[in-house]
């Protein structure tokens, strides 16, 4: 669902399927969302190779995503 | 996303069955629009697999099911937006559909929304709801590996998820209020979990509360046979029923059941001329995405038929009392 809307969107993105990571990636979304849910989305504002801004989206929520890539 | 079009069919919901009413509408060439506020395919999209949908004879996941609905849906030119539609308006020969992203309208709404997990309604549950307390096995269980679980309920529902469960954790209890009442196929592999020792049911059992510590779920407190018992638990998911998607019909003159799902004539139409219903939130519905996809398919050709009379003008009164 996500997906398809940041493809609709025209937006790039990768994927992490929590299935197939070890504990220590589970749990670096546990602190970053503070939830046990997903999807997580979380967008990063890039600048001069930087990571100026990150914004993080818990669940589906296309009214939140739609103002973390404007 | 708001609009000035006027579509044939605006539905209400992107699960099972309303995606195969848009399949129909569309090759009607009737405008159609879905309006969904959650994952396309609703509950079915996240069901770990679907075993009973007729045309698969080895079973097919949830989300693959909803992806071709939709998939065939918008080949036909369904146009899905999102949103939560928070009302309806019947406003003559046009019917207005109000949502958070913008109001639609269109000649006829077929109200296909669903059910939704029932909550329990428990100290703790909405606290840790999202952190310990969930809805969904195939969202959230990979939290879960090699950690220990509680699962409550006892239907076919509670005892799948459970089953799925044990791809991630170490041992479930299942807290059932009376008894299983699942079927055969699922009591038997749960008879098989239970004699490996990776589910402990435990029967006559009714849920307090759910009790953490530091933004974590520890334990259930729960009454089995009478008696208090605490249980030690990482996380906590919810399997008791569905309640319907009806919140936004109160102000209309749509009749509800006892439940609340939308009571419908034998057209699937519900008591405003022009709105249609079908799918898990109907008064009656077996719950089967099977029915649903079928109730959607007749509530198709029933808008059909609603839009070639009234184009005639000759509106035809409820064949049946609702």
């Amino acid at each position: 669902m996500v997906k398809k809307w940041l493809t609709s969107k025209g937006q790039t993105y990768s994927v992490v399927n929590l299935d197939e990571e070890p504990s220590d990636v589970r749990q670096k979304v546990i602190t970053m969302s503070g939830a046990m849910t997903v999807p997580v989305t979380v967008v990063e504002e890039v600048e001069n190779d930087q990571v100026s801004h990150t914004d993080i989206t818990v669940g589906w929520n296309p009214a939140k995503l739609a103002s973390a890539i404007a | 996303m708001a609009e000035q079009k006027i579509y044939d069919v605006a539905m209400i919901g992107a699960g099972p069955s309303a995606l195969a009413a848009a399949v129909y509408t569309t090759r009607e060439d009737l405008q159609t629009v879905l309006i969904e506020k959650g994952p396309v395919g609703g509950l079915a999209a996240i069901t770990d697999l679907v075993d009973n949908y007729p045309g698969f004879a080895k079973g097919i996941s949830g989300l693959e099911l909803a992806q071709n609905f939709q998939e065939q849906a918008e080949r036909f030119g369904a146009n899905i937006e999102y949103g939560e539609v928070t009302s309806i308006q019947d406003t003559g020969d046009t019917k207005k559909i109000v949502t958070t992203e913008g109001d639609f309208t269109a000649k006829t709404i077929l109200i296909a929304t669903g059910s939704a997990y029932k909550q329990l309604g428990i100290p703790g549950e909405k606290e840790f709801y999202g952190r310990g307390v969930h809805y969904c096995a195939t969202c959230d269980g990979a939290f879960y590996r090699d950690r220990k679980l509680v699962v409550v309920g006892g239907g076919n529902s509670a005892v799948q998820e459970a089953l799925f469960l044990l791809k991630y954790a170490t041992h479930i209890d299942m807290l059932v209020r009376s008894d299983v009442k699942a079927s055969e196929v699922l009591q038997h592999d749960l008879d098989k979990a239970v004699k490996a020792g990776r589910i402990t049911i435990h029967l006559n059992t009714t849920t307090n509360e759910i009790v953490g510590e530091n933004n974590k779920v520890t334990k259930v407190r729960a009454t089995k046979d009478g008696k208090p018992v605490e249980i030690a638990t990482d996380g906590v998911f919810v399997f008791i029923g569905l309640v319907p998607n009806t919140g936004f019909l109160k102000n209309t003159n749509i009749q509800l059941d006892d439940r609340g799902f939308i009571k419908t004539d034998i057209n699937l139409q519900t008591a405003i001329p022009g709105v249609f219903c079908s799918g898990d939130v109907r008064s009656g519905a077996t719950m089967q995405i099977a029915s649903a996809a079928g109730e959607g398919a007749t509530a198709a050709l029933k808008i059909r038929e609603y839009l070639e009379l009234k184009e005639r003008n000759h509106i035809t009164p409820l064949e049946e009392k609702i």
